[in-house]
């Protein structure tokens, strides 16, 4: 069987800085895989050649056996690819539900004259799309602020927030960056729960960025490093957290 | 990326949201979530106001329909820049230019011949290509250069007009004889305040379920954050290309509409200051808003009036004080500080919402 996410070879560099130099990783269907690696590591710059907004200059990724690189953005959100942005995606003058909403664009239709023209199925789609938002939001305990605007909550919140909007799509492949930035430690483990859960009840697939490692062996089945845009590690997330080279890379980084 | 909103700047926010301090500035700027009436308030108003705008041309003499029938013509052309400035985030200067094509097409159709309430589907239709073909490469433009180029094609508005003297006789104009058909029992200026009725329901109609949806949601996306609207799955160009040629079709049949109330068109209908007042008009009423196009068309049609009565160079510093105190303490609009003032004594109504 072939990998959900297949990752070969991807080179990607700023003027001379090479933010990504030829890492390969695959995850399959319903796996929950930590992408770690010290500051710049590359690993934003990889979800960002996943989701279509960096063109890496040479490589190939695949999601569900379809090359993604050179693929219009707005199409790799249909070949079931959900994420979450380090710095917010939000739309700071729409409501929490709202921006929850707008994660079920590709997964709902409606088009133009069916929406002019009021049809039933439009409604119904509404009805039947706020539903399943209202209760990702009381799985995420975000009911609260359901109705506040979203440019006043704190940064734990909206990261929280954005992944309700990713989930609401429904994503086969779900690319979650740095999803405890912001949370004290006891919202980290609940966090760490609620992943796990949501892996195996949709059977998603989840490639976890993030720096608290407590988070990461909790949660992921296996973990890549990254450093300098290669990847030096891959396997065990205890073994991994134990590696020399990781240990040194992320020393180097503290240093 | 444009909506990076950092912790700090989240957490300013919330106190100025919470705290007592927050200023009057603050609270008049506020972003807010549109009025929930109960359903029975939402019914009773939409009854009286239907009743009364079905009434107002029975009773009323026929400059007072001419001034409401501009109201809603105005109306027409609001919701659908709204549609485009407002929820979709991209700058047009240039919408008297559609409302011209749309006119146009209502006086040469009529002088081929062509019964008028149908000549306002070609005054839809046709804007709607124009729209379109301008669009496609103009969206690719931001901002500024966006707003230059549209700026540009009200300027030449004027001139285009003369220079397609064949079709559309220069600077003489055409007349228009826009009498109601004759089965229907009206005079001109209630016939036409009905058909600028009708169309100012669907439109508002329309306009309203586009706005709140699934589209609706995917047109702030685009506004606000393209990159993340693209990785939601939104077609950030088809979406821009057709809220373009969509909101040139409303300003088309406004156009239209504006022609058969006048039953004159001339090129110097549709200058530069026509483009101005419809901008004008959504940032009075209120951007992204659907009822901001009502409250703006009453104040493009009425303000001019009185303060022309106060000296002719008053409108022009009216409009340009008025944009400027809503640029900087109302980006709502009207419809925001009704928001702000009805919100919570709205909420507090009893009675089933939705
Ligand atoms: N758009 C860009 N333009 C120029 N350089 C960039 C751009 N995006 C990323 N980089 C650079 O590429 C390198 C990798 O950045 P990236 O954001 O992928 O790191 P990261 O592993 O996500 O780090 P962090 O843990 O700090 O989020 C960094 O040196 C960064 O400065
Ligand atoms: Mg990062």
């Amino acid at each position: 069987m072939t990998a959900l996410l297949e990752v070969r070879d991807v080179r990607l560099s700023f003027g001379g800085l090479q933010a990504l130099d030829g890492p390969s990783l695959d995850v399959a269907d319903g796996e929950v895989v930590g992408l770690i690696g010290p500051n710049g590591a590359g690993k934003t710059s990889l979800f960002n050649c996943i989701g279509g907004l960096y063109r890496p200059q040479s490589g190939s990724i695949k999601v569900a056996g379809r090359e993604v690189t050179g693929l219009p953005r707005h199409r790799i959100a249909s070949l079931g690819v959900g994420r979450t942005f380090q710095n917010i995606g939000l739309l700071p003058s729409r409501t929490v539900l709202e921006n929850v909403l707008a994660g079920g664009y590709h997964s709902t239709t409606g088009g133009w004259w069916a929406t002019t023209l009021g049809l039933r199925r439009i409604g119904r789609s509404e009805t039947e799309l706020s539903a399943r938002a209202i209760a990702l939001l009381a799985e995420l305990e975000l009911s609260d602020v359901a109705g506040r605007m979203v440019g006043t909550l704190p940064f734990g919140t909206l990261k929280r927030i954005e992944l309700a909007r990713a989930l609401l799509g429904e994503p086969r492949l779900l690319l979650v960056d740095e999803p405890a930035n912001g949370l004290v430690h006891s919202e980290v483990l609940e966090l760490g729960t609620t992943l796990r859960r949501l892996a195996a009840e949709r059977g998603a697939a989840i490639l976890l960025v993030e720096h608290h490692m407590g988070l990461v062996t909790s949660v992921c089945d296996r973990v890549a490093v990254l450093d300098f845009g290669r990847l030096i590690a891959q396997g065990d997330p205890h073994e991994v957290a134990r590696d020399p080279q990781v240990v040194a890379a992320y020393l180097g980084s503290a240093a | 990326m444009s909506v990076v909103t950092p912790p700090q700047a989240a957490r300013r926010a919330d106190r100025a949201a919470d705290g007592a301090r927050a200023s009057v500035a603050e609270w008049l700027r506020r972003p807010r979530p549109p009025l929930a009436p109960p359903r029975w308030l939402a019914i009773l108003a939409t009854a009286l106001g239907g009743i009364a705008l079905l009434g107002i041309p029975l009773v009323n003499p026929s400059y007072i329909n001419l001034t409401v029938t501009l109201v809603m013509i105005w109306t027409v052309v609001g919701l659908g820049l709204n549609l485009l400035v407002g929820f979709g985030g991209q700058v047009s200067l240039g919408h008297s230019a559609f409302f011209a094509i749309g006119a146009y097409a209502v006086a040469v159709g009529g002088e081929l011949g062509i019964p008028h309430p149908a000549t306002l589907l070609v005054a839809g239709m046709l804007p709607f290509a124009v729209g379109y073909v301008i669009g496609l490469p103009a969206l690719r433009l931001h901002g500024l250069q966006l707003g230059l180029v549209t700026l540009a094609l009200a300027m030449a508005t004027p001139a285009a007009i003369r220079a397609f003297e064949p079709l559309t006789h220069g600077s003489r104009g055409i007349a228009i004889d826009a009498d109601p058909p004759s089965w229907v029992p009206l005079a001109h200026d209630q016939w036409i305040y009905y058909l600028a009725l009708a169309a100012a329901v669907v439109a508002y109609l329309a306009t309203r379920r586009l706005a709140r949806g699934r589209l609706g949601r995917s047109f702030v996306a685009v506004r606000d954050a393209e990159l993340v609207a693209e990785t939601l799955g939104v077609n950030v160009w088809q979406t821009k290309t057709r809220l373009f040629a969509t909101s040139a079709a409303y300003a088309g049949v406004a156009g239209g509409l504006y022609a058969m109330l006048l039953e004159f068109v001339g090129p110097e209908n549709f200058n530069l200051a026509l483009s101005i007042s419809f901008v004008t008009l959504i940032v009075v009423g209120g951007l992204a808003t659907v009822p901001g196009a009502v409250l703006g068309a009453l104040f493009v049609q009425y303000v001019p009036t009185f303060t022309s009565s106060v000296s002719p160079a008053a409108t022009g510093a009216a409009y340009g004080v008025v944009l400027i105190v809503f640029a900087f303490f109302l980006p709502f609009g009207l419809v925001g500080l009704a928001r702000g003032a009805l919100g919570k004594v709205v909420d507090r109504l009893p009675g089933r919402r939705g």
